[in-house]
């Protein structure tokens, strides 16, 4: 199987069993995405898959040959953070991290599903082309993504303003 | 999980065929949560047909109305679906993405259908008032209930006897 992970491509010869999670994380080193459930529930395992957020539990490394994988690696450098990263780190949007890289990769991926004018069950008409993303579409929209830590208000100002930021 | 063969189909044909040579086979794409069951040998299945790849990425109008059944990052902006947006809409958040409908959880999309007057999903249709009507009691039944003094008609109204006293 090919995948390109990052900007990189890789030729890998694994189980057909394994999930995309455990081929990150045990067979490419790559352990920034985290398993929590294993059952697609908490989103601790969150990517983005060709510009889409996934659950990488519920997913087989082997359905995505030629697929192009960004993981919370790809995303920044301690150097040059991503944006949603630098929020992460100006509103403490966090405490013992562990659902940090699934809440940026989807919010990443959020984020471009809310400008591509995807609507969300919090959507009051969901005929409109640009849905403004207030504080409870953001709740709704990351909702899969749960934080035992419960820093959701900083999660959620975070995000409001990197999507401020970008709007601008 | 069990060991299984994997197969991955490209046009709908092979698909049936797939399906056809291996009758114990599952089909796999996102939105499930097979490979969950798997893991628990809930499900078993000796082949997997992963169908991601299908070409189905359009919206489809069809005489009888309008019809729309296509990959889930392609129906919440569709024309079809936003040109009967309002008639839709509250069948609609069945399906819009978020914890209910990331590609990967365990919701599958649904594909959705409305008529000009009526919108329904093809999973959750909508419940409609409609008024509960009792089938007529037979004859003899009715009298003989007819004839009985009124706490013995009450009786039927009331739950059955428990076939054991719970006391000795």
């Amino acid at each position: 199987v090919t995948l390109t992970v990052n900007g990189q491509r890789h030729h890998l010869t694994f189980d057909p069993r394994t999930s995309l999670l455990d081929l990150l994380r045990e067979h490419m080193q790559l352990t920034g995405t985290k398993k929590g459930c294993d059952h697609g529930q908490c989103g601790a395992c969150t990517l983005l898959l060709n510009g889409r957020r996934i659950t990488s539990c519920l997913t087989l490394a082997v359905m995505h040959d030629g697929d192009d994988i960004v993981t919370i690696e790809g995303l920044g450098s301690p150097d040059a953070l991503h944006p949603l990263q630098a929020a992460f780190i100006d509103h403490d949007a966090f405490q013992c991290g562990y659902c940090t890289p699934g809440q940026i990769c989807s919010a990443v991926g959020m984020l471009a599903e809310a400008s591509a004018g995807w609507p969300s069950h919090a959507t009051a008409d969901v005929s409109v082309e640009h849905v403004a993303l207030t504080p409870p579409e953001i709740r709704e929209r990351m909702s899969g993504n749960i934080c035992r830590c419960a820093a959701y208000p900083n999660i959620v100002a975070a995000i409001q303003e990197v999507h401020k930021e970008t709007a601008q | 999980v069990r060991s299984f063969t994997y197969e991955r189909v490209t046009d709908p044909d092979a698909a049936c065929v797939a399906m056809a040579a291996h009758p114990d086979s599952k089909f796999i794409s996102g939105g499930t949560n097979l490979i969950d069951l798997m893991r628990l040998e809930i499900e078993r299945p000796p082949h997997l047909i992963d169908v991601s790849r299908l070409p189905l990425t359009a919206i489809e109008e069809l005489p009888d109305g309008t019809c729309a059944s296509a990959p889930r990052h392609e129906t919440p902006t569709s024309p079809p679906i936003r040109s009967c947006a309002a008639g839709i809409q509250c069948s609609l958040r069945h399906c819009l993405p978020g914890r209910q409908g990331r590609y990967g959880t365990k919701r599958p999309w649904a594909a959705i259908c409305c008529s000009e007057h009526d919108a329904t999903t093809s999973t959750t249709p909508p419940r409609t008032a409609t008024s509960v009507s009792r089938a007529p009691a037979a004859p003899l039944y009715t009298a003989l209930t007819a004839t009985m003094p009124f706490w013995v008609q009450a009786r039927h109204a009331l739950p059955p006897i428990l076939p054991i006293w719970p006391w000795r």
